[in-house]
């Protein structure tokens, strides 16, 4: 799937299609995002529990810049099983449930294509920060765990232009943080992203 | 419209983050904690010695200890697991002193969760008779929580006694869950809790 976007985003930049927008507007989204955890030894069920908001403001008529931002609310409840330190002197064993919070803030810029109907598609790319706290739940006692990381997120997408000033939105992402969850070996945060929502798009077209 | 549709995405937004644990379903199984003493070598003990009353630390009850017909299933059921070890059942004597000592505490009732190490201890300290009042020592920290009923097994070395005057914990079993739910069937999980703890102590054997 990883694979999938990136050849989408390389494909879509290599038809150097122009879009027209008006530069100097905005556009603003905003919905509901889902997202399925890829090689995830903490959490693998997918979370349909998130959203996000973001702002571009167009330089040229087909690429703009901004900032997003979303969440993600992953959780899971695991069956009894023992883990044992890795030192070997401590060991127990209990149900629990795990949950994870994500929300990555991030710098974008996208690439537009001409408009095909009233879909006005791109392909983009969010780099900054993300935000991960993570809580383990068992008996009557919790242990949490949060931290900073870098954050990458490609995604292609397109904004739906169905009526004057608001229309929709629906985008397809790849979320990737090099970071580690504090309970697990993994060594990153990775997940695939669906975003559905409405776009408000005044003046732009 | 614009900032009705806002207004239902900041609402779908935040609706994401309230979510919480089923505390049910987490209770509906005890939790088996174990801790050992990392220089403990087990091999080098061959007697113990262990109660047939259980200590209760209790917040409603003043009673000091637990003697019933399911208190005495727990302690025959830990002396199999031992005996199943390769360790060997005394009785207190100056001839025979064992060389572990078990200790069985209920708490129960408590508003707080316990976390000790060290020198600290929940209430009672063990009395061996002809030994001068030593009290344990934890060489590790043990969180117990309390507000289901927890069973804690301690194993403290009683050879070595005099010459550290400590009771040395080697070994923690925390049981946690024994009293919630009907009765019979607290019994049937602290046996469980018990063979689970042993299950995942491998090294305690002679």
């Amino acid at each position: 799937m990883k694979k999938l976007i990136f050849s989408l985003c390389i494909l879509a930049m290599s038809l150097g299609a122009q879009a027209q927008v008006r530069v100097g507007s905005s556009i603003f989204l905003t919905g509901w995002e889902i997202g399925i955890p890829i090689s995830n030894d903490y959490v693998s069920q997918a979370s349909f529990a998130g959203g996000y908001f973001d702002w571009r403001k167009f330089v040229k008529p087909n690429i703009s810049v901004g900032i997003q931002t979303s969440f993600s609310h992953f959780q899971q409840f695991v069956d009894t099983k023992t883990y044992v330190s890795d030192d070997q002197t401590t060991a127990v064993t209990t149900n629990m449930s795990r949950y994870q919070n994500t929300v990555p803030i991030m710098f974008n810029t996208c690439y537009y294509f001409n408009k095909m109907g009233k879909a006005l598609p791109y392909v983009g790319l969010g780099i900054g920060a993300l935000y991960s706290d993570q809580w383990m739940f068992y008996s009557s006692f919790n242990s949490n765990n949060h931290d900073w990381g870098f954050n990458l997120r490609p995604t292609v997408g397109a904004i739906l232009a169905f009526g004057p000033e608001i229309g929709g939105h629906a985008s397809v992402g790849y979320n990737y943080a090099p970071m580690d969850n504090g309970f697990t070996d993994q060594n990153s945060i990775q997940y695939l992203y669906f975003q559905l929502g409405v776009s408000f798009y005044t003046g732009a077209f | 419209m614009r900032h009705i549709l806002l207004l239902l995405m900041a609402g779908l937004f935040l609706g994401g983050c309230t979510s919480v644990p089923n505390q049910d379903e987490l209770l509906s199984e005890p939790v088996i904690y174990t801790a050992r003493d990392k220089g403990a070598d087990f091999s080098s003990y061959l007697t113990y010695y262990v109660s047939d009353t259980m200590a209760l630390v209790d917040g409603l009850s003043k009673d000091s200890f637990l003697t019933n017909s399911e208190v005495t299933q727990f302690m025959n059921q830990l002396k199999q697991h031992m005996n199943e070890r390769g360790f060997q059942f005394k009785n207190l004597s100056i001839a025979s002193k064992p060389d572990l000592g078990i200790m069985v505490t209920l708490i129960r009732n408590q508003t707080e969760t316990y976390t000790y190490g060290g020198w600290w201890y929940y209430g009672w300290y063990p009395y061996y008779w002809y030994y001068p009042p030593y009290y344990p020592y934890y060489p590790y920290t043990v969180t117990v929580p309390t507000n289901q009923g927890t069973i804690v097994i301690d194993i403290m070395d009683l050879k070595n006694a005099a010459t550290t005057e400590k009771y040395q914990v080697m070994w923690t079993g925390v049981l946690s869950g024994y009293l919630s739910g009907n009765h019979d069937v607290n019994v049937q999980m602290a046996g469980e809790a018990l063979d689970q703890a042993f299950v995942q102590s491998p090294y305690l054997k002679h």
